[in-house]
């Protein structure tokens, strides 16, 4: 039938184009590329946790170091003796 | 229907297991088939190439769900069905650059340079005619159909792709046959 012939003429033609013969290694470059994108999402990640943490623990031993508290001792006693400054002017 | 072969069933152990370098194997041994289906969906080598690896890139991510009872292609098979018809359903106008691939199926009919201008737009027009046929069949005549003509399948293997009965696929082809026959009633 002349109609069938023209269809599976047409079929015949799309089933003769064939991919490119670089399909296999892009495919296989994308794949890999996939699994490198998980890794450096959990390299990140793990960073981040990692900062995280550091910063935690700085911030924890910086607050415990300056809890000590240095007191000023002031000896009001040793205070300059103005009194003998006055006697003299006198 | 024939199990999962031995070898196969080796590979995508080992990749599981870490080995994805193995995934070559599959991808060498089944990219022209799932090509050839794309095309029969889209009539577009860029496009069915796309398909192409979007099909393997699930079937990577996915390859732990693969229960290894039906045979691999079975289930490539359905993956890039399911990409086609979405692929389809996102492409909502023709562009102008599709229109231009039907021309590529004519590249391949040219025979001479001297072809006669008016022969080759009356091809053109058939040829459009009958994609758009192939085109706006039901869902899983066109399945059925690009099957078994584009990839040489039998009834049997296209039943276990569909999931349907052997049947059922034949119901689907008589009715496919038809319906382009009477799409293309005007066609000389």
């Amino acid at each position: 039938m002349e109609k069938k012939d023209i269809i599976d003429i047409y079929i015949d033609n799309e089933k003769k184009i064939e991919p490119s013969p670089y399909l296999n290694k892009r495919i296989m470059t994308s794949i890999q590329s996939h699994k490198l994108s998980l890794r450096h999402k959990f390299a990140i990640a793990a960073s981040i946790i990692v900062v995280i943490a550091s910063g935690i623990l700085l911030g924890t031993q910086i607050a415990n170091d300056t809890n000590e508290m240095y007191a000023l001792n002031i000896n009001d006693s040793n205070i300059e003796n103005l009194h003998m400054y006055e006697s003299v002017i006198e | 229907m024939q199990d999962i072969s031995q070898k196969e069933k080796y590979i995508i152990t080992q990749i599981l297991n870490g080995e994805s370098s193995l995934f070559e194997k599959i991808v060498e041994s089944y990219s022209t088939m799932i090509f050839r289906v794309a095309m029969g969906y889209l009539h577009s080598k860029e496009d069915a190439e796309d398909i192409t690896q979007e099909v393997f890139i699930k079937a990577y991510r996915s390859l732990s769900t693969f229960n290894m009872e039906a045979q691999l292609s079975t289930w490539l098979y359905r993956i890039t069905v399911n990409s086609c018809l979405n692929h389809i359903e996102r492409k909502q106008k023709k562009s102008i650059l599709s229109r231009l691939e039907d021309s590529t199926w004519l590249l391949g009919t040219r025979k001479s340079a001297d072809k006669n201008p008016e022969e080759y737009s009356i091809a053109k027009e058939k040829a459009q005619a009958i994609r758009k046929a192939i085109d706006s069949l039901p869902e899983k005549q066109k399945t059925a159909f690009i099957l078994q003509k584009y990839n040489e399948l039998s009834q049997k293997e296209i039943s276990a792709i569909m999931e349907i009965s052997e049947g059922a696929v034949e119901q689907l082809l008589i009715r496919a046959k038809n319906n382009l026959k009477s799409k293309l009633k005007n066609l000389i």
